[in-house]
């Protein structure tokens, strides 16, 4: 199967920068995978977004979106096919009103409006925002800005959705509603997913997470491959979430532990029938 | 802050509001245009009964309009002087030196009174009873014959739709700000004229620092979301005129037949 996205050597530099901000940077993502990319600030994360889609354009090498290739020829097909929330809920909010705003990238790629009508309708619908429509932005939370950001996306019906630090702005219950919703999407389509994050909670839940350092690929694995690192994770800036840490020092002591990645209720669960004879 | 002009919508589900937007800016234009029409007591009489009547048809409080004329009172009371002292002819009523109020002077000045007063409340009933998005889409439809000369009226009315969307966003980011520098120890609206502009100087310099990053990062969401500008586009929020807007129009007409025939 054609992989969602392929990116091949990337290299890429700022003007008047000195340093690569991306050196050599190889990966591909499978089509319906979720995969997280984390790593300190300054690593290229977000660089590594804008790269994707030809919002900043390769130094060296190629990145391949759904069998196209990003050049300023496919710049604009490859724009259809990936969708982006960002960091700042409010600076990405460009419609007066929620339904407004999902429609902007419809009206900018010529949808007829009986489709848009529909189209904006489902996508709200999707992130559950329905009885928001008619609402300003003014009076939303920064989750609510994030889901009508997401829906804004999904009604253009792309194949990829970035989220590019797009719950780094949100305070916990904005952060847990919008990895629901992306949890949820995956359930009922075919969404390939892409989360920048530092938000170590978030590249839980991913499938796969490449750890990126400088510019750099560290390495890339399952997330509990990556929490396995431990203290090596904390020299790269980033911090292991603290059932992972729990898990770490059991183990050293002796305790039998799961593989898999555990939340805090999870392993509470795990701990309190570790050594229940019913 | 929010008593700024942008923020004076009121919502509602009278005759006026549901009006189209493109009907009612045209016909505020038309029905200031024709108050200066009026030069007696009988037209200024029938143009005050009009706007009372479309007051009405608001279902907004009067008190929303006389607040309106509030900030404008001392220009009026000005102007009303001006022609009361200033206008010949009639009987004298009282003089002094080269000044002399004159029955004409206090007619007119009358007149001047509710020429500024009519006009504020019609202007305020199209703001109060029209969102101001309704009204940039009204502009931008009226403006489109200028597209073929070459004005880019799109982009105009998406710049203004997006300036009326921040409006919120920098007054919140006024008061961070502001609180940011209080906590800091500057002191806002105290002191003299002078210190107290040299207070704004660091609420400004931020905040100017600031719109420059909001611009360039909507910019980029923009771009993300394929906005290539250009006509291509197509349109989410469309205005349609309905019967009601035909009988805005025979009003004005009406009103303008009737105007003629009791003017002097």
């Amino acid at each position: 199967m054609l992989p969602a996205i392929a990116v091949s050597h990337l290299n890429y530099q700022y003007p008047d920068a000195e340093r690569l901000a991306l050196h050599d940077v190889s990966f591909t993502v499978a089509p319906g995978e979720w995969v997280a990319i984390i790593g300190h600030n300054g690593s290229g994360k977000s660089t590594l977004a804008k790269n994707l889609n030809g919002l900043l354009a390769p130094a060296a090498g190629t990145v391949v979106v759904g069998g196209l290739t990003l050049s300023e020829s496919t710049v604009w097909d490859i724009r259809a096919k990936v969708g982006i929330v960002f960091q700042n809920p409010d600076n990405q909010f460009v419609g007066a009103t929620v339904a407004d705003d999902v429609a902007f990238g419809l009206e900018n790629r010529g949808v007829p409006r009986e489709e848009m009508l529909v189209r904006v309708a489902d996508a709200l619908d999707a992130v559950g925002m329905r009885d928001f429509a008619t609402r300003e932005p003014a009076r939303l939370s920064g989750g609510q800005k994030q889901r009508v950001a997401i829906a804004g996306i999904i009604a253009q019906r792309p194949d990829i959705i970035i989220l590019d630090e797009a719950t780094s702005m949100l305070d916990p219950a904005g952060r847990t509603e919008i990895v629901q919703l992306i949890q949820r999407l995956r359930a009922t389509t075919q969404l390939t997913v892409l989360s920048i994050t530092h938000d170590i909670d978030e590249a839980a839940s991913a499938d796969r997470v490449i750890l990126l350092n400088d510019g750099e690929i560290r390495t890339v694995g399952t997330p509990a491959e990556i929490f396995a690192f431990g203290p090596e994770l904390l020299k790269l800036g980033l911090d292991v979430p603290y059932p992972e840490k729990l898990k770490a020092a059991l183990a050293a002591r002796g305790v039998a532990m799961p593989a898999h990645y555990l939340d805090a209720e999870g392993l509470g669960d795990y701990l309190w029938t570790l050594h229940s004879t019913m | 802050m929010n008593k700024l002009l942008l923020g004076r919508y009121l919502p509602g589900d009278s005759w006026l509001h549901r009006l189209d937007p493109r009907t009612k800016l045209m016909a505020s234009f038309y029905y200031i245009a024709i108050i200066f029409l009026a030069n007696n007591w009988q037209s200024y009489l029938m143009m005050f009964a009009a706007t009372m009547v479309m007051i009405a048809a608001s279902k907004l409080n009067l008190g929303f309009f006389l607040r309106g004329v509030r900030p404008m009172i001392w220009l009026i009371l000005f102007t009303v002087a001006l022609q009361i002292f200033f206008t010949k002819g009639g009987p004298v009523y009282w003089s002094w030196g080269w000044l002399a109020v004159t029955q004409f002077g206090l007619t007119n000045g009358a007149f001047i009174f509710l020429r500024f007063v009519l006009i504020i409340f019609v202007s305020t009933l199209l703001t109060l009873t029209t969102p101001p998005l309704a009204l940039a889409d009204a502009v931008e439809s009226l403006l489109r014959p200028l597209r073929k000369i070459g004005v880019p009226v799109t982009e105009l009315a998406l710049v203004l739709q997006i300036a009326l969307r921040f409006v919120p966003t920098l007054m919140d980011q006024t008061t961070k700000i502001m609180n940011a520098q209080r906590a800091r120890g500057v002191d806002f609206g105290t002191g003299n004229l002078f210190q107290q502009m040299k207070a704004v100087v660091p609420l400004l310099i931020p905040l100017f620092v600031d719109s420059f990053g909001i611009a360039e990062d909507l910019a980029t969401a923009m771009d993300a979301r394929g906005y290539q500008g250009g006509d291509n586009r197509t349109k989410y929020r469309i205005l349609q005129y309905h019967p009601r807007d035909g009988y805005a129009g025979l009003a004005m007409v009406v009103l303008t037949v009737a105007l003629v025939f009791l003017r002097a």
